[in-house]
């Protein structure tokens, strides 16, 4: 009689270990792995067919524009740029509460070459992340490319220009930068959150303020090395920062 | 304004080789952090992984490490591929862009 009461409560015990690890483990994978770079297993069906729709037509008329409007001179930036944001984006800065934030980069890209080359350059890097580092899942690259490329470029691009119309000196294009690095910042970890709900994978009223939280934080490093970037660049290669935005 | 291809030569051997320094100088100080978090999610729930979280397509370099190799630069020459590999297909592309302008 005791050991059949021992082991029941002993079942229930696990079984209940089980559940609450269950719940959890959308926010504890969520948090393992580290940002914004969705593996597979977390969206389902229709989240990622839809978002790689979504992002696969952006894509599209990036590469238009692009077609159209890009010269010799932007190649060189293109590629350094590029892979500059590959390298930042390996630095796991940590973050209170056990997390780690990495550099997203697509606001420093927007301001110098524009949105459609931001989103351009960082699908060419997450594709790269995706097919031979395995940091974020092929089936959620659609939602990646989203989440960091259109959403961080267009969103960082615009409060970049809208600061910079208002503060007109050299002042405005730090304080632009910073501004427009870490609204984007948050922006795209509101819309992984929301992904992440929708599909069900982690309760939305959960995973908002998470990764809202932790993201504002992240938003501060991204705005400073924005800021070093483009201060840097001002050193250097000035011109660089007057090329025609695609 | 014209550019020299001198120039261009010149800022993308000073970029590379800044991401590069970049990579070298603060590797160590990631990769020695102990991530507490990835260490309780493996103890408690190293199941979950196997089961639920398969990747669709497996990659030659998982986690930025070069497979099967034990060295002490390991993750910096994964970093340093990645690095080139992006500059490859970037410059690739744009050149594409540049050339073909009608065709697209």
């Amino acid at each position: 009689m005791k050991v059949f009461v021992v082991s029941v409560v002993l079942f229930c015990y696990i079984r209940s270990c089980n559940y609450v690890v269950f719940c959890q483990k959308g926010v504890f994978l969520l948090k393992k792995s580290d940002c914004m770079h969705i593996p597979d297993g977390f969206l389902d069906t229709k989240m990622w067919v839809g978002m790689g729709c979504i992002s696969s037509a952006f894509v599209t008329v990036a590469v238009r524009k692009a077609n159209k409007k890009i010269s010799e001179k932007h190649i060189p930036l293109f590629g350094v740029m590029a892979a500059f944001v590959f390298a930042a984006q390996l630095f796991n800065f940590p973050v209170g509460g056990g997390t780690s934030g990495h550099f997203m980069g697509a606001t420093l890209i927007a301001i110098l070459l524009g949105p459609w080359a931001a989103v351009l350059i960082m699908t060419t890097v997450l594709t790269v992340q995706c097919l031979v580092f395995q940091d974020g899942g092929l089936s959620a690259l659609g939602a990646n490319i989203f989440n960091m490329g259109i959403m961080g470029g267009f969103f960082g691009y615009y409060v970049n220009t809208a600061i910079r119309l208002l503060v007109r000196n050299k002042k405005g294009m730090f304080i632009g930068g910073f501004t427009a690095a870490w609204c984007s910042i948050a922006l795209s970890a509101v819309c992984c959150a929301f992904e992440l709900g929708m599909s069900g994978t982690v309760p939305l009223k959960i995973v908002v303020p998470a990764m809202a939280g932790i993201h504002v934080v992240i938003g501060v490093g991204e705005g400073l090395i924005t800021v070093a970037t483009l201060s840097l660049l001002l050193r250097v290669r000035p011109d660089l920062l007057h090329l025609q935005k695609i | 304004m014209k550019v020299s291809k001198n120039n261009i030569i010149l800022f993308i051997i000073f970029g590379l080789s800044f991401i590069i320094g970049l990579i070298f100088l603060i590797m160590p100080f990631i990769s020695e952090m102990p991530d507490g978090l990835e260490k309780v999610a493996k103890d408690t729930m190293g199941f979950l992984k196997k089961d639920d979280f398969l990747p669709v397509l497996k990659a030659p370099m998982p986690d930025y490490t070069l497979p099967n190799i034990k060295q002490r630069f390991n993750k910096q020459y994964a970093g340093i591929i990645g690095v080139f590999v992006v500059f490859g297909i970037t410059v690739f592309i744009g050149y594409l862009l540049t050339k073909r302008r009608k065709n697209l």
